[in-house]
């Protein structure tokens, strides 16, 4: 059982004077339990790629399939395909329109057909996963600080409980302690099984947190590998508009010079490594 | 005319109208012409507010806030306070104005009712300055999120300010482009323009010449980028910021005996020290 994609290909307007190519064979596979980050600058392909993921946008070349099922147009498969693999745009927080937290999470599977004490369930486990009890079923959302709007959100997509999840940069304008809540999130998911696709800019919070890491640049798979696997290939290769973590350039500079033997992008980790040369 | 403002606070408490609480509760501030200071707060600390007071949209309720001597609180003032002290918001969209670059950097001397060659050449420099230049007949549509952010700095420094107040203004900015707009703001600062920022990261105020820590109204810390980065992590944390990753290389480096106690927490500090 897993989300694959392959040899996916997408131009926007085909066919017209506006026509743009934002996908050009990408191919990826995402487990459940496993945390996918998709990295790459802005217009690399990345939110292009995130709509494939649960039909919102159709392949016009290659495949994307969600546990066996292929999304194609007009297929009835289609419903099913979006019940399994949960959306969270970017900013999501401004998509809320409920009057009451518990409405808010409990629209999707409200939609699903889920009614009385499998409803209520469904929200309340929503809810424990973002790290916020009952009290808050009655509140306004517009009363949560930031960061809470974030995670309920997210919430009001668990609790369809999707296999996948897709989470366009989720961590986009937090402060640190809503980052590091959310981070928490998306990692419990990971270990309870579902299967997460993390969209970030965040290079060093995608070597950090991932399984593996899908690099984009202008549409193109540079690569998708394990984070050591692919801090080995940026040690050679340049993708366009990547930062690349200070501490990690500094390993290559290091390793560059003879200096140390291996690379590493945590500082702890690193600054083991020197000493052990020094 | 001397390019950088000087701001002082007195006493400043702002309370909104009918709120159980004031936001910001007796804050004292002397910045000076051509400094970059930072206002470090988490969400709700009143950061916002006092961005608005800086630049006479919001009166403090209590105490005063000077503008290069002028009082905000004096009604004749505030449209000469507005055109020394300009912001930049978080979304560029919320100020970006005009359909094509030119004409949106444009819009504040336009409105200034500056003769238009003056205008011309301040569109130039701003845009200029902004990277943007060859970019001027672009429309605005086409931009990139950076591009766009760079524009709507393009167009406060066209009005000539003394001061510019970046509220959050790179939070939306991915790596690439948050760098080269610290680097853009740099070179201001260099030239003389005061700085004020707000934000919640910490990778973005190494430049700062002082650091200020805005909690629930009150500033409870100030000192220098060193100071604040050589606080220990959960120090930090307690804070809620994260401390930057080169900073805790130098401290594991320093605590491992590789480097002396005092080495700056930046990439070039470490690498002098231990390339030695």
């Amino acid at each position: 059982m897993s989300l694959i994609v392959k040899n996916l290909s997408y131009t926007y307007n085909r066919g017209m004077p506006t026509e743009t190519a934002a996908l050009f064979d990408i191919s990826l596979e995402v487990d459940r339990g496993d945390i996918l980050s998709v990295v790459g600058h802005t217009g690399s392909g990345k939110s292009t790629l995130a709509q494939h993921l649960n039909g919102l946008i159709i392949p016009q070349s290659g495949d994307v399939c969600v546990d066996g099922v292929a999304v194609k147009a007009k297929s009835r498969d289609l419903r099913k395909v979006r019940r399994e693999v949960g959306l969270v745009f970017q900013y999501p927080e401004q998509q809320i329109f409920a009057e009451t937290v518990e409405e808010e999470i409990a629209f999707g599977p409200f939609n699903w057909g889920f009614r009385g004490e499998d409803l209520h369930s469904k929200v309340v486990n929503a809810l424990q996963m973002i790290g916020l009890d009952e009290s808050y079923l009655q509140r306004s959302p517009f009363t949560l600080s930031g960061g809470q709007k974030r995670r309920l959100a997210i919430a009001s997509v668990l609790s369809s409980d999707p296999s996948y999840i897709v989470l366009d940069e989720p961590t986009a304008g937090l402060d640190a302690k809503g980052a590091r809540d959310l981070i928490s999130i998306l990692q419990s998911r990971a270990g309870c099984g579902t299967g997460v696709v993390h969209i970030t800019h965040d290079f060093e919070l995608a070597l950090r947190i991932s399984t593996r890491i899908l690099i984009l640049e202008n549409g193109r798979q540079v690569s998708c590998g394990t984070p050591r696997d692919t801090a080995e290939l940026l040690r050679k290769r340049h993708v366009e508009g990547l930062m690349l973590p200070d501490v990690l350039k500094f390993s290559f500079e290091l390793k560059e010079r003879g200096f140390i033997n291996s690379i590493a992008w945590d500082p702890a980790e690193l600054a083991k490594i020197i000493a052990g040369a020094c | 005319m001397k390019i950088g403002t000087a701001l002082v606070l007195e006493g400043v408490e702002f309370r909104y109208p009918e709120a159980a609480k004031a936001t910001l509760r007796g804050l004292d501030l002397e910045i000076e012409a051509g400094e970059w200071i930072s206002v470090l707060g988490s969400n709700g600390s009143g950061k916002s507010t006092l961005m608005k007071i800086l630049n006479a949209l919001l009166i403090p309720t209590q105490g005063v806030c000077l503008v290069d001597g002028r009082d905000t609180r004096d009604a004749g003032e505030a449209e000469r306070v507005r055109a020394r002290v300009s912001i930049v918001f978080q979304n560029p969209e919320d100020q970006i104005v005009a359909a094509v670059v030119e004409e949106d950097a444009a819009f504040g001397p336009e409105n200034l009712g500056l003769p238009s060659a003056e205008i011309q050449m301040r569109v130039k420099k701003a845009l200029t300055a902004a990277g943007l230049w060859e970019r001027r007949k672009a429309p605005v549509s086409s931009l990139s999120g950076g591009q766009k952010q760079r524009l709507a700095f393009a167009g406060v420094l066209a009005i000539e300010p003394g001061c510019i107040l970046l509220d959050e203004a790179m939070s939306m900015l991915d790596p690439a482009a948050r760098s080269a707009f610290l680097k853009l703001i740099k070179k201001e600062n260099e030239r003389g323009l005061t700085i004020v920022q707000v934000t919640h990261r910490l990778d973005e105020i190494s430049e700062a010449d002082r650091v200020l820590l805005l909690e629930d109204g009150v500033f409870t810390w100030s000192g220098t980028p060193e100071e604040l980065f050589a606080q220990p992590e959960d120090a930090l944390r307690e804070m809620n910021f994260e401390k930057p990753p080169v900073a805790i290389l130098r401290d594991e480096l320093v605590k491992n005996g590789v480097i002396p106690v005092g080495t700056k927490a930046d990439i070039s500090g470490i690498r002098e020290r231990i390339c030695r």
